[in-house]
């Protein structure tokens, strides 16, 4: 552990420092947007935009090696198909429940076939696994500014707009006679959330960012008092599950995406023993004093 | 006559006028065509399945009819949403939404847009909750609480806003002797100053605090949608008047007052 602080705090390797500053900033997202997701039950549509990206991914890398775009980075690929995936699993999601479940996995299952077809004729070797565990130790200063800036409009947004998202999760159809736009609250969660998956693939790669998004939430939920205090705690837990994980990678040399989801898996699975515990032994305390 | 006359001079509260509604190639209302004033304590009857949600969604504006016209206080519902308060059947409810009784009651208060000062609010909502007697469970969450209870939280969600149209859909739907007496008495209290709109499927009785009684049922032209009839009620004096020591109605189903008429009813029970 003592390497790591050395390596934190060394001028020369300055990616330490950065992914630090990525598993903060991911922290505040993965609370956040974790929370509203978790409460809202539509964990199954952000896993299908994120894995829907690696199509947008391998169709840019592709686009960039060929020279039909020359210099396209893979972001704008990921970002297109994550907004694309995000409106047809929204209108989907909206106007057709019956399909809903089909369509959407149609579209994580092609989204994913889409980027390996286009990485496998891609010039060059590419490795699509980079894509879906992602290597937080290679996340740049220009990723923590476009994180930083997420951090800020989703905050701002969650803040302004807490009551009536609240309400829209709580009770739609109640939301909806209270005059509240529903419907676009739904399709500007799932746009924030495409996004978010965009920038959260390069911290613990497309593959986790669902268990990021839900196990901290998740974790805070079993003790939050409402969906503000899920948020903070989602954040607090995912901040402390990132370090941690950033910490155990690079002391065991070890994948830290991988490490960060484990450690989360392995805390949620814990606090949610302890509250079937707690539960068994109040009832049985009741049955006693009855 | 004075007081059918005072009746008649107060606005119109709910009109339905000529509606038709379909989902799909399914009829479900069809020539829907009545009328009540503000004030007024109405009750919809009808058997599972003959459109009582849908004419509430109509009178939301969360559904538009394919003919034919809704106005609450002569306007669409869309524009007047501020001014009802709605207690539905049942929220698809997740026991695991963090949230406590306080914030439930405050949706009563939510604007499309604008954020709402928590502070401020606190007092109203604690009125509120006084009126359905759980102003002690103010902090509880709102899944530790029972169904009666969570239904009079609805209630009292309903009435935080102050609203001039209470509708409410099934109202005493899984609720407990308790809970039901205390919703009758609170519903009691604000009867003649709020005007009420009840929705239930229980044909037989209608409570004593009920002006008039509107029933869908298949009388449509093609025997598959739903039209509203409105019967006769007469006191049902074999039948123990409970807490409200008032007399209890009897719906008589075989009896049908003209269609759009809000005054027959009146000049029955002068």
């Amino acid at each position: 552990m003592t390497d790591f602080f050395a390596a934190l705090t060394n001028p020369s390797i300055p990616f330490v420092r950065n992914a630090l500053i990525a598993a903060i900033l991911s922290a505040i997202l993965f609370g956040v947007l974790g929370a509203i997701v978790t409460v809202r039950r539509i964990a199954g549509l952000a896993g299908a935009i994120s894995h829907a990206v690696l199509g947008g991914i391998g169709l840019a890398l592709y686009l960039a090696a060929t020279g039909l775009v020359p210099n396209l980075p893979p972001i704008a690929g990921a970002i297109v198909f994550a907004i694309l995936a995000a409106a047809v699993i929204g209108l989907v999601s909206l106007k057709a429940k019956q399909r809903e479940d089909t369509v959407i996995n149609a579209i994580w299952a092609i989204g994913m076939s889409v980027g390996v077809l286009f990485m496998a004729k891609t010039p060059g070797y590419t490795d699509p696994s980079a894509y879906l565990f992602g290597n937080i130790l290679l996340i740049s200063t220009r990723d923590l500014v476009l994180l930083g800036i997420l951090d800020v409009i989703v905050v701002i947004l969650a803040w302004r707009f807490y009551y009536q998202i609240e309400a829209s999760a709580f009770d739609e159809e109640y939301a909806k006679v209270r005059g509240i736009h529903t419907n676009l609250v739904f399709f500007i969660i799932l746009a924030i959330v495409a996004i978010a998956v965009v920038l959260l693939q390069t911290f613990v790669g497309i593959v986790m960012v669902i268990a990021m998004l839900t196990l901290p939430s998740g974790t805070a939920g079993y003790t939050a008092k409402n969906l503000a205090g899920m948020m903070i705690g989602g954040g607090v837990y995912a901040s402390l599950f990132s370090v941690s994980g950033l910490v155990a990678g690079w002391t065991f040399d070890l994948p830290v995406g991988a490490m960060v989801v484990v450690i989360a898996g392995a805390v949620f699975i814990i606090a949610a023993l302890i509250r079937i515990i707690k539960r068994r032994n109040s009832v049985n305390s009741r049955e006693v004093s009855v | 006559m004075s007081a059918l006359i005072r009746h008649q001079q107060r606005p119109v509260a709910l009109r339905f006028h000529d509606v038709f509604f379909s989902y799909g190639a399914v009829d479900v209302l069809e020539s829907i065509n009545f009328h009540f004033h503000e004030g007024d304590f109405i009750v919809l009857v009808g058997p599972n399945g003959a459109g009582k949600s849908t004419l509430l969604k109509l009178t939301l504006g969360l559904e538009t009819p394919q003919r034919g016209s809704v106005s609450v206080f002569g306007k669409p519902p869309r524009d007047v949403l501020e001014i009802i308060g709605y207690v539905p059947q049942h929220i698809h409810y997740d026991s695991s939404f963090p949230i406590s009784v306080s914030e439930v009651v405050g949706m009563g208060l939510l604007h499309p847009s604008s954020r709402r000062n928590k502070r401020k609010m606190q007092h109203t909502i604690e009125e509120a909750l006084a009126k359905v007697d759980l102003i002690d469970l103010v902090d509880r969450s709102y899944s530790a609480l029972s169904g009666g209870q969570r239904r009079r939280v609805l209630v009292a969600r309903a009435l935080v806003s102050d609203p001039r149209f209470l509708i409410l859909d099934e109202p005493t739907a899984n609720m407990d002797v308790e809970s039901e007496q205390m919703l009758f008495k609170t519903l009691g209290s604000i009867k003649g100053t709020t005007t009420i709109l009840v929705v239930t499927h229980d044909m037989e009785f209608v409570s004593s605090l009920t002006d008039r009684v509107l029933c869908l049922s298949n009388k449509g032209n093609k025997g598959q949608a739903c039209t509203i009839v409105q019967h006769r009620t007469e006191p049902a004096y074999d039948v123990h008047a409970g807490f409200t020591q008032k007399e209890v109605l009897k719906v008589l189903h075989d009896t049908t007052l003209p269609g759009d008429d809000c005054l027959a009813q009146e000049v029955l029970h002068d």
